[in-house]
């Protein structure tokens, strides 16, 4: 098993295109940093406190007219709340000495996290190729005339994917930690995060496992496009079919959501729960589902589409 | 002191089993060839004792002392199946819609054997090959391969297989150094020693770092060899091997599965349209048609088939040599005796089909006439002929 994996990768990384898109990458997010830094320069990270405390004030004031019956000002009862969170929030920052992230190291790891999309799109073509490449290059005969079974041969191409994955996802956390410490520094390192949920409890966790939580929640849509192309890949031994369908549904996903939310069976669809975020935070698209049911939905995906694989690539005669 | 003991113990069993081999293959005699084929035999005896021997060594490093009694049983059990045949196919046969690609072939390919596999372009020799290592479930029927199906235990049935089947596709973005390397993981016990053993048998060590998108038919062929060779296989199966090879090149493979055929004692399974190919190469040739196998007989048997041979008498006066001829045959004819066919006028002379004695009879006659002879020869029948004959006449190629 070691060395079929060891035989998946040396098909990944013996390629120029895997080094290609690990450079555009790399071009890509020291771009974006060029973008943000390069020019301006750095100067509203100087003195959070103020800027905290100013915002207590702006805060209290509006909430003060907002109350006050006599107000024009009307609001609902809704943004009432978010606004008196966001009081609370600023308030414990400044008790507890607690910086935001905007402006930190790790508030650049933060912000790139915004890359892994483009990580999905280089896995999904890594994917879509790794079955499909040896049926369209005849060598899925030799590969199948080893010892090996056909399913140990799959799981292999399977893992190498995700080991592949996790390459880039590493490559883009590397990346950002390189140009945030550039720009800001290391003196961040040990930062804490504080936020709020909606139903008023504070998180207060090192920033470290905070940016390792968000990569990781990031990886769910990941993994399930990546696995659909792998499915697409193998059902038809096409690359470009694989890899298109799988794009497009990774961009169509969220569009596809918001229709299907007005029915009741939208609750069994993959893409409503791909972004589990909505249920660490409390506020999930559909009112009453909660994290174990969504878990279990994509636990129940994942399953039945490697199930489709591996039964295909195991029946399946090879001409 | 161990490891010694046990070695001998294992040995004792080796020469038991070459015993039992020898009787196997003198009862099989008759289906070979004569007599250098008791020759390679003996060859193929002594390759499977060193063998065995050599595998004992491995084996006995990497056991526990304990179970050198169940390892030598193991031994003995192995080295049973190792008595019959190579491959067996037993009444396979696929079905795809309402077709049957191929119907209900059977037939052995022994240890040390070069087998053809013969038959036009769609006649199932590809499917066949397909199924017997088992690309392709078949619909019917099983294959053994050392004596283990490939249905049940595919594991172990294939491991002793190397196969190329139709084109030697490679990984084009590797180098073939790493293209056998790839192979080599997947196969227990391979080491580098190995891959430049095969690099130098099939002659491409001085190519072998180069990416395979550079290389030319040839050597994608070379090189899918050196890859069904990697792990020392018991059964080789090639699927138009010759394929892209220059004459020098085709000669080169097949002096060289003579070679591995008779000195590893590998059964060498060989599929072409190539007639001529087949005649030069094989001892036993099966001829499949529509999914059918039509014939497997020795190359010798089939090119003899017709138990006659056509004769050429090299004469200037034709029609005094067709007028001799004639009378001849009507005098035999008179006896009782029927010829085949009658005489037929080529460029230099006439031909018919004689026996031995009737060649020695008609050279008097004509002698007798004054017809004058320049040189009487066998006009070869070919195995296109037999080929043709016993497919009805299917075009070839």
């Amino acid at each position: 098993m070691f060395n079929l994996l060891l035989n998946e990768n040396m098909k990944i990384y013996r390629r120029w295109r895997t080094w290609i898109m690990s450079a555009i990458l790399i071009l890509l997010m020291a771009f974006s940093f060029v973008i943000t830094y390069g020019f301006v320069g750095i100067d509203e990270a100087t003195d959070w406190r103020a800027q905290s405390e100013e915002r207590v004030m702006q805060l209290k004031s509006s909430l003060a007219e907002a109350t006050n019956p006599n107000s024009e000002q009307m609001m609902d009862a809704e943004s009432l709340k978010v606004m008196q969170n966001e009081l609370k929030l600023e308030q414990h920052r400044l008790e507890k000495d607690i910086a935001p992230t905007n402006y930190t190291l790790w508030g650049e790891v933060l912000r790139m996290s915004a890359f892994v999309s483009l990580v999905i799109i280089f896995v999904v073509i890594i994917a879509a190729d790794s079955v499909a490449s040896e049926f369209s290059a005849g060598t899925i005969k030799l590969l199948l005339l080893q010892p090996a079974s056909r399913s140990k041969i799959l799981l292999a191409k399977y893992l190498s994917v995700f080991l592949f994955a996790l390459f880039m996802v590493l490559l883009v956390m590397a990346t950002a930690l390189i140009g945030g410490s550039i720009v800001h520094g290391i003196g961040g390192l040990g930062d804490t995060y504080l936020s709020l949920t909606a139903s008023g409890e504070f998180i207060e966790r090192n920033m470290l496992l905070h940016t390792l939580i968000t990569y990781g929640l990031q990886c769910v849509s990941l993994v399930f496009v990546a696995t659909i192309a792998f499915l697409i890949s193998t059902v038809f031994r096409s690359s470009v079919m694989a890899i298109s369908i799988a794009i497009v549904i990774q961009f169509l996903a969220p569009v596809a959501t918001i229709f299907v939310l007005q029915y009741d069976w939208a609750k069994f669809i993959l893409f409503v729960h791909m972004d589990l975020t909505q249920y660490l935070n409390g506020t999930p698209l559909i009112k009453g589902i909660d994290m174990p049911f969504a878990v279990s939905v994509l636990a129940a995906y994942f399953i039945v589409l490697n199930g489709i694989t591996w039964l295909l690539f195991n029946r399946r005669d090879v001409a | 002191m161990g490891v010694f003991l046990r070695k001998k113990k294992v040995f004792l069993n080796c020469s038991e089993y070459v015993n039992r081999h020898r009787n196997g293959t003198t009862t099989q005699g008759d289906e070979f060839v004569g007599k250098n084929k008791r020759k390679r035999a003996e060859v193929n005896n002594q390759s499977t004792v060193t063998n065995g021997v050599n595998r004992a060594q491995q084996e006995s490093e990497q056991q526990p002392e304990q179970q050198s009694e169940q390892q030598s049983e193991q031994l003995e059990y192995e080295s049973e199946l190792r008595q019959g045949p190579v491959l067996i196919l037993r009444n396979v046969s696929k079905v795809i819609g309402r077709r049957k690609i191929v119907d209900n072939v059977s037939f052995e390919v022994p240890r040390g054997e070069i087998f053809g596999f013969l038959g036009p372009n769609g006649a199932g020799k590809t499917t066949t090959i397909r199924l017997i290592v088992g690309l392709m479930r078949m619909s019917e029927g099983e294959v053994l391969i050392n004596g283990y199906s490939i249905k049940s235990d595919f594991a172990k049935a294939i491991m002793k297989v190397g196969a190329v089947v139709e084109n030697p596709e490679m990984y084009k973005y590797m180098t073939g150094y790493q293209n056998l390397v790839h192979f080599a993981r997947l196969i227990p016990g391979i080491g580098k020693e190995r891959i430049e053993e095969v690099v130098k048998l099939v002659r491409l060590e001085t190519r072998i770092h180069e990416k395979v998108s550079k290389y030319s038919l040839g050597m994608r062929q070379r090189l899918g060899i050196a890859q069904a060779l990697l792990r020392k296989p018991d059964l080789l199966i090639l699927d138009e091997p010759t394929n892209g090879l220059d004459p020098a090149g085709i000669r080169e493979m097949r002096d060289y599965l003579r070679e591995v055929a008779q000195t590893e004692g590998t059964a060498v399974f060989v599929s072409s349209h190539l007639l001529a190919e087949m005649e030069l190469m094989c001892d036993r040739v099966a001829i499949i048609q529509q999914g059918q196998l039509k014939a497997v007989k020795p190359v010798r048997e089939l090119v003899r088939m017709q138990g006659k041979k056509a004769v050429v008498f090299e004469v200037e006066q034709k029609e005094e040599a067709l007028h001799e001829i004639r009378k001849y045959l009507l005098e035999r004819a008179s006896q009782g005796e029927v010829l085949e066919r009658g005489a037929e006028l080529v460029d230099d002379g006439v031909e018919l089909v004689l026996e031995r004695e009737q060649i020695a009879d008609l050279n008097n006659r004509f002698a007798e006439a004054g017809v004058r002879v320049y040189g009487i020869r066998h006009s070869k029948v070919s195995l296109e002929d037999s080929f043709l004959e016993l497919t009805g006449g299917e075009q070839v190629v």
